[in-house]
């Protein structure tokens, strides 16, 4: 899990104006579990419904929050164990130094061609 | 491990320092000087200390522990089976307790024993609060924590709107004082004066305590108060 999933989420419920025990009771967890996730104490990252949870009473981006837990969504797990040449292809878009922002601004370029034709 | 030797503070200093704290933390939010008074608020946001909640008796290898505080390091540390609503907050308050009164004296006696700031060693609390030792520091953080979380204005307040100039007395309030047994009426008015004031965050023992100390419950046949304010 990132280091910075739960000094972002500390620094949202302050700003929020949520205490401690309080948002974990929101969020459904335990304060020690929420304590230990703020504090980098926890290994394991809360699980997706947890998270969707932490991005409604927070008013977070539910793909950020997902993102920093290191954690994928179903539909994402899915797709990327389905297609057998999907780590290969990441491999690549790796060494070429390829971020995601850019392969999906060339995902969009297609489309934009494809519709144009 | 530290153990502070605090001198005698009046209670009016506590009840004072309790309330600039509050006054502090609210500014012109005049919701934040209402009951709840929101503690972790005020430990986090306001004094900008670090506030943990684990299993503090494994950490510091002694039983009964409900609450520490860091000085050094700015963390209050508050044990994973405080889980009552209002045990929690009164610990916490607790601890801002020490934090507010004691601090500054403990920061003097670092100067004096530079051995318990020896370089790489692993940071010890000031001050370790177990349910079952009450010296003077102690009893100091309790009487805060109780000015913090039951302000004498907001406590007065709802007892006159709920009695008036008729405070709450019984037959038997004396005599169950006296021999420190449980007083079912006390518990009543303090779930009432809960109820009605939003202490949201108070045990019906902590405010049949404050009730007592603010002299607002009495014996049936104690003279009758003229006046709450």
């Amino acid at each position: 899990m990132s280091e910075s999933f739960g000094e972002r989420i500390k620094e949202r419920r302050l700003e929020r104006g949520f205490g401690l025990r309080e948002a974990a009771k929101l969020f459904g967890i335990s304060p020690t579990y929420l304590s230990r996730i703020e504090n980098r104490a926890e290994r394991n990252p809360p699980k997706q419904e947890t998270i969707e949870k932490i991005a409604e009473v927070l008013q977070m981006d539910f793909d950020e929050l997902m993102r920093l837990a290191g954690r994928f969504t179903d539909d994402v797990k899915e797709f990327l164990t389905q297609d057998e040449a999907m780590p290969a292809f990441l491999r690549e878009a790796r060494e070429e130094n390829l971020s995601g922002r850019e392969l999906l601004e060339m995902l969009r370029k297609r489309r934009q061609g494809n519709d144009e034709s | 491990m530290m153990a502070l030797d605090v001198g005698y503070m009046p209670k009016k200093r506590i009840a004072r320092r309790a309330q600039e704290l509050i006054d502090a933390f609210a500014g012109d939010r005049e919701g934040d000087r209402k009951a709840p008074i929101n503690v972790e608020l005020i430990a986090e946001r306001h004094l900008g200390l670090g506030l943990e909640i684990e299993d503090l008796s494994a950490r510091l290898g002694v039983t009964g522990v409900l609450g520490a505080v860091w000085f050094d390091e700015g963390i209050v540390r508050i044990d994973e089976g405080v889980e009552h609503d209002g045990r929690y907050a009164f610990t916490l308050a607790h601890e801002l307790g020490h934090w507010v009164l004691h601090r500054p004296l403990w920061e003097s006696k670092q100067i004096e024993v530079p051995l318990f700031s020896l370089d790489g060693a692993e940071p010890t609390p000031a001050v370790v609060c177990r349910s079952d030792k009450k010296p003077q520091a102690e009893w100091q953080a309790d009487y805060f924590a109780s000015c913090l979380l039951m302000p004498e204005p907001l406590v007065r307040e709802t007892i006159a709107e709920l009695y008036g100039r008729d405070l709450p007395r019984w037959e038997g309030f004396n005599a169950l004082v006296k021999e420190r047994e449980y007083d079912p009426d006390l518990a009543h008015v303090a779930s009432v004066v809960i109820e009605a004031g939003g202490f949201d965050n108070v045990s019906k023992q902590a405010m049949g305590i404050r009730l007592k100390e603010l002299a607002l419950v009495g014996d049936a046949s104690d003279p009758v108060q003229e006046t709450l304010f």
